[in-house]
């Protein structure tokens, strides 16, 4: 008796279905090597390929994607400027307003002798000494020298009538020569 | 007795429950003679079944066609939850019932014409015709379970297992359905024997 075998079946019962399986099949059988030309020939030669391997190629492109869009965003969010906390206007007559912040300290540069020299880390002594230096240089020199008239003051020439402007050219003509 | 490794052992073991495992696998892997094999080894079983749902030579050679073609394009898909044989008798029985389901208007005509082509049977093999006839007969007054389990089981040899996978029921259910279906025929019989 098989494993899977119905126990229950008396003598009676197995006589029966021997007597089945003794039945000949249906029909009459087709040509087999036919039936099997048939079937190849309707199938083709290529063994068909199961979907998914026809898309195998979206496993790696997808985790390309999503790498890719991942970096983007922490890119962006780096570059991101910094939202301004909107804070609520709200007025309170009885809170003192609070103290007017002092305006930035601006440095002065001066560009001297192919170099930037910031004022304000240059000594004092310094600037004084230099003050001197171009205060001097910048006095305009009211003594008249050597019969030549101050350079700082042209104002006279416009006193002068035609004829001390003649007067004074031929001068200078004669000067010259 | 020599100690079998584990894969050989695995290997063996599931030989036993399916030795059409490797040619499915073979086919899945692009080997397209395997599947001529299993066609070769497996085209009379389908036949049978679908000739027992087709009561026409020709249609049951087409159907038989067809449940290989469908099986060529699904067996990629094949997961192995059951035996290779099993799953082709499952498209073979569905591809009979859809044939019939499709053919419903032309049965009467195209089984009148097959009696009417249908070979001379030899005096010599009457009495072994009609006992048989009287046999499919009585099978054909089984409440279709019953018949299904019964033929499945007889004719196909199948184990309660893959009787079970196709009849959509659990294995002892089968056997409980082929135990009635035997106890129902020699009722059957018995009560024509008595009439007779």
């Amino acid at each position: 008796m098989r494993e899977d075998e119905s126990p229950e079946l008396d003598a009676d019962d197995r006589a029966l279905v021997a007597k089945l399986k003794d039945l000949p099949s249906e029909g009459t059988e087709p040509n087999w090597q036919e039936l099997e030309a048939a079937i190849r020939a309707e199938v083709g030669d290529q063994a068909p390929r199961p979907w998914w391997r026809n898309w195998r190629w979206i496993v790696p492109v997808w985790a390309l994607a999503t790498t890719a869009v991942i970096a983007l965003v922490v890119m962006c969010s780096n570059h991101e400027p910094e939202r301004q906390a909107v804070v609520p206007a709200v007025f309170d007559a009885g809170v003192p307003s609070a103290p007017e912040q002092a305006e930035p300290t601006t440095t002065t540069a001066l560009w001297l002798d192919g170099e930037a020299v910031q004022l304000d880390d240059v000594p004092g002594s310094a600037l004084d000494e230099l003050d001197g230096e171009a205060r001097a240089a910048l006095t305009p020199d009211d003594d008249v020298s050597n019969g030549i008239l101050p350079a700082t003051d042209y104002g006279w020439l416009d006193t002068l009538d035609d004829e001390a402007m003649v007067a004074a050219e031929d001068w200078l003509n004669r000067k010259r020569t | 007795m020599q100690a079998l490794a584990l894969p050989a052992l695995l290997e063996r073991v599931t030989d036993s429950v399916d030795p059409d495992r490797d040619l499915a696998e073979r086919f899945r892997s692009g080997d397209r003679s395997a599947f001529d094999l299993l066609v070769r080894k497996h085209q009379k079983g389908v036949w049978r079944i679908v000739r027992r749902y087709i009561k026409r030579d020709a249609d049951a050679k087409d159907v038989t066609q067809q449940v290989f073609v469908r099986a060529f394009k699904g067996l990629t898909t094949f997961r192995g939850a059951a035996t290779v044989r099993s799953w082709l008798y499952r498209i073979a029985i569905n591809c009979a019932l859809s044939w019939i389901r499709d053919h419903r208007r032309e049965l009467p005509t195209e089984i009148a014409e097959d009696s009417l082509t249908a070979m001379p049977i030899a005096p010599g093999r009457i009495a072994n015709d009609q006992e048989g006839e009287r046999l499919r007969a009585a099978i054909e007054q089984l409440p279709p379970k019953q018949k299904l389990v019964l033929e499945l089981r007889v004719f196909d040899d199948l184990s309660f297992k893959e009787v079970a996978e196709l009849a959509d029921c659990s294995e002892n259910t089968a056997k409980v359905n082929f135990h009635y279906a035997v106890k129902k025929l020699r009722d059957i019989l018995g009560g024509a024997d008595a009439r007779g």
